[in-house]
């Protein structure tokens, strides 16, 4: 671990929002990280790792939701099955290019997307869309398999926290869009700016470096009296030439520690990951040829590895293990990291190659893993990764799951599937077309609502049941 | 469900046949391929078709766009689509694979290039014109009937095919119409080799033959569906459209691949005079049709000299360009150039390639002095046949003073080889000179 300096304070005229002195904001910030440490605790989705229980941040506050899970253990009542027009459609504004999926405190909406020009962080109101406030995060990124920002607005510790395809790294005032700091990968660390990394669609000559800043950052809540304070940010540089991973802390940016010299570009963001026994928390991210475990200040403790090219998230179960998978032959593989008296080692439990996951991350269904293996949905037995079924039909999509069985499928070119998942199959309540074009964005539920967006669009869907249509 | 789908009786097949799921090792069954054949609409209604042509919407990487796939016996095939928004064509010309395309690693070249040959194994069953099960025999395949299998939970009929070429691949048919319902098989994703699996639907009979309307393959990281919506038979179609196009200037030159008799004069320097000069040249058409080389074995007086020569097109410069390898002096000479005149008929009278190294820095230096060559060349200008009389002239000319003056240093006549001769395997070993 490196103690770095502090972040460079932001840049007001960098930004569409009024200048605004560093120290209030630093304040602000700094009061809302207090304020998020009063707020309770709730226990995490099934497949969170274990011990690691999460402050109440909003019903989706980050890439994939609760947990970058890809699922939310409980959920208003409901529609059990929609008619052929589907739940109904709340709002549907435009929106434009970009992969990033909507972040919600419960109060607003967040989002990137980007202009003819220039990558945004917008604010909307959930009841109809409306903007509210939104910022400049850098110039538009161009690939000609879709433009805009890749990754997720953050929302922690009372701050939004974005990052640009660009790789600059910005922490708003999540109720005004004040901006309060910012760090520029690429000056920081070295980091390819994404100019080079395939900007005018001109694919770059190694195909790792073509997309761009893609990783969401990572909030993690230190365990009591942890040396590095209370709460934690961890960022992916995407830096062949410095630390491809950083530690910092919230309020302001500083460079707490780094790590992983010289990754280069990764697609899948960090995630938390919680060992067997009495283990510390661990951070998790899967680079170019390994998925490694770390230390929360930032030492590399296991190292497995992987396929050089890997976009979905792995996901940690609630007893040890952790599930990875890549759309290579590298396939999937359910691992358990643990130490015993040599230090940490990776055992592998199983591995297969019946569900290679490309950009869609598998989840944890009951007894089964489930996920996209390319067009086709497959779930394989959680214990011994057998295929236990598959069904095509739904498209290249991505899935989460609402309660125990409950699954929303989307596919690539926008049609919404309602699902229920057992060990026998997948039994589907409900489809509705969407969007008409391709449609690459998990959706995010909160509170009873579904948030889908494309590169033009964005949707909301009303799921809940009237009482009568209650399951 | 496992079972969804597939009717009680199979279910219950599947429950108790031991072989499934572990497919057998494979009987030929020629009843069972018959049938296979009659429902695809039988040898008979195959034949009877010449030409084909299929359009419809495309999806690849969830973006939707028009495609037009032509098919040519015997088994020429030309697909015409979209990668993301640029046009993209993959084509056999019943020889040849090739495509142009521009999507990301697999190819960064922006013309028409031979296609890789991990991709061209697999093309090459795509762009057989009857499927595998029509007159398998008479075509090389071997067919072998593997019984009941699943693939993802649904049962089948499992055939093996091997081409004749090589290629092994599985093909799954519906159990009730015994139509193919799906094709594993070895294909080539982003450079790398990957297992591409397809499956056939929305059959419908067209000229008494049985299409399917729906093609969905998973490869790699993309799931490709063509949504037929027009199938015509018997469109006139013309063999120009498989072939792989190449620049105008090289198809002039490819048309001089032969055995060519050569005699003229040459001066071995610009001090001497020029002595006679005979030999033979055997020019080919190489990489596709992309280079044209020549091995000329040429005696000058006493002196037996070997020169190779490459002719390709630069088509950034837009210039032709010539490289010259003389084993004597080890010197590697670039000449650029463009062609003048336009083709006649046979595409080769009156057009003349005039390419020097003035603007290349290949010049020769000797002590003080700059060496600059220049060669021009001159298609049909002594003859308008290729009879015995010189097809084409190749003239070479130094240049002392940059370019200012050319002083003649020879002139060769090429002149087709009146037998058919051994080609010049002087270029063929290691290259040294021979005097």
């Amino acid at each position: 671990m490196r103690r770095q300096p502090a972040a460079r304070s932001i840049d007001p005229t960098t930004f569409s929002s009024p200048p605004i002195a560093r120290r209030s904001l630093k304040v602000a910030c700094v009061f809302a990280c207090l304020l998020a440490a009063c707020a309770p605790l709730v226990q995490p989705p099934a497949s969170t790792p274990r011990g690691a229980a999460v402050r109440v941040r909003g019903p989706w506050p980050e890439f994939q939701g609760p947990g970058r899970a890809a699922q939310v253990p409980q959920a208003p009542r409901l529609l059990d099955r929609w008619s052929a027009d589907g739940p109904p459609e709340l709002w549907r504004r435009p929106l434009g290019a970009g992969f990033s999926q909507v972040a919600t405190d419960g109060q607003r909406l967040y989002t990137l997307f980007a202009d003819t020009a220039t990558e945004f962080v917008v604010a909307l109101d959930p009841a109809d869309g409306g903007t509210l406030w939104r910022r400049a995060l850098g110039p538009r990124y161009v690939d000609e398999w879709g433009d805009g920002p890749r990754a997720t607005p953050l929302l922690a510790g009372g701050s939004l926290w974005a990052l640009g395809t660009d790789g600059v790294l910005v922490c708003f005032d999540p109720a005004t869009g004040e901006p309060v700091w910012s760090l520029d990968f690429g000056e920081r660390f070295g980091a390819a700016a994404a100019p080079t990394m395939g900007r005018g669609g001109l694919p770059a000559a190694d195909e790792t470096d073509r997309f761009g800043h893609t990783a969401t950052p990572l909030w993690v809540d230190l365990p009591l009296g942890h040396p590095l304070g209370e709460a934690l940010l961890v960022a992916y540089t995407s830096s062949s030439l410095g630390p491809a991973l950083v530690g910092l802390e919230p309020a302001t940016g500083r460079v707490l520690w780094t790590a992983l010299e010289t990754a280069g570009p990764a697609f899948s963001s960090p995630a938390l990951f919680a060992p067997t026994g009495d283990e510390e928390l661990q951070i998790v991210q899967i680079i170019a040829g390994r998925v490694v475990g770390l230390s929360l200040d930032g030492v590399e403790l296991w190292s497995l590895p992987w396929d050089w090219v890997t976009i979905a998230q792995p996901v940690a179960l609630s007893d040890g293990a952790l599930f990875v998978s890549t759309v290579n032959d590298w396939g999937s593989a359910l691992v358990r990291p643990h130490r015993d008296s040599d230090g940490w080692r990776v055992e592998e439990l199983w591995r297969q190659r019946r569900l290679r996951t490309a950009w869609s991350t598998a989840v944890p269904i009951g007894e089964l893993i489930c996920g996209f293996d390319n067009a086709t949905f497959r779930c394989l037995g959680r214990a011994d990764g057998a295929l236990r079924w598959a069904q095509r039909g739904l498209g290249k999509g991505n899935f989460l799951r609402i309660g125990e069985r409950r699954v929303l499928l989307l596919s690539d070119r926008g049609r919404l599937t309602l699902g229920h998942v057992d060990d026998a199959g997948l039994e589907e309540r409900g489809s509705v077309e969407v969007f008409a074009g391709p449609s690459w964005t998990l959706p995010s539920f909160a509170e009873g609502r579904l948030y889908l967006r494309n590169h033009e669009e964005l949707v909301a869907l009303d799921l809940r049941a009237l009482p009568e249509d209650a399951s | 469900m496992i079972c969804s789908g597939v009717n009680a009786i199979v279910c219950l097949l599947l429950a108790v046949a031991p072989s499934v799921g572990t497919p057998s090792a494979g009987v030929h069954d020629t009843a069972l391929f018959a049938a296979v054949a009659a429902a695809l609409g039988g040898e008979d209604a195959w034949r009877r078709i010449e030409t084909m042509e299929l359009v419809g919407e495309h999806t690849s990487f969830s973006r939707t766009r028009p495609f037009t796939i032509r098919r040519m016996r015997p088994d020429l095939y030309r697909f015409d689509y979209f990668e993301s928004t640029r046009p993209a064509v993959v084509a056999f010309d019943g020889e040849h694979a090739w495509w142009h395309k521009t999507f990301t690693v697999e190819s960064l070249v922006d013309w028409p290039v031979p296609m890789p040959l991990l991709y061209a194994r697999g093309l090459r069953a795509e762009a057989a014109f009857e499927p595998p099960f029509v007159r398998a025999s008479a075509r090389g395949l071997e067919l072998l009937d593997r019984g009941f299998a699943e693939l993802d939970g649904v049962s089948y009929r499992q055939v093996d095919v091997a081409w004749p070429w090589g290629l092994e691949e599985s093909w799954y048919l519906d159990h009730d119409s015994l139509l193919p319902a799906a094709r594993v098989a070895p294909g080539a994703y982003l450079r790398m080799p990957w297992t591409q699996r397809t499956f056939y639907g929305d059959y419908r009979r067209v000229g008494g033959v049985a299409i399917p309307h729906r093609i969905d393959t998973e490869i790699g990281n993309d799931q490709r569906v063509l949504e037929i919506h027009g199938v015509r038979l018997g469109v006139p179609l013309s063999l120009a459209l498989f072939a792989r196009p190449v620049p105008p200037a090289l198809a002039s030159f490819r048309r001089l691949a032969g055995s060519w008799r050569v005699e003229g004069t040459m001066r071995p320097n610009l001090e001497q005079a020029a002595l006679p000069a005979r030999g033979r040249s055997t020019i080919r058409v190489a990489a596709g049709g992309d280079l044209v080389t020549e091995c000329l074995e040429l005696d000058v007086g006493a002196v037996r000299r070997v020169v190779r020569r490459w002719w390709s097109w630069d088509r950034f410069a837009e210039v032709v360009r010539v490289v010259v390898f003389d084993p004597r002096s080890s010197h590697l000479d670039v000449l650029d150039g463009s062609l003048d005149g336009g083709p006649s008929e046979d595409g080769v009278d009156g057009l003349k390639l005039r390419v020097s190294n003035l603007d290349t820095g290949t010049s020769w230096r000797v002590h003080d002095r700059t060496f600059h060559r220049r060669e021009t060349w001159s298609l049909g200008a002594d003859a308008a046949s290729r009879n015995d009389r010189a097809a084409f002239v190749l003239e070479l000319e130094t240049s002392l003073d940059a370019g200012i003056a050319w002083r003649p240093r020879g002139r060769l006549a090429y002149a087709p080889a009146q037998e058919p001769e051994e080609a010049v395997t002087a270029c063929s070993d290691e290259l040294r000179p021979l005097d």
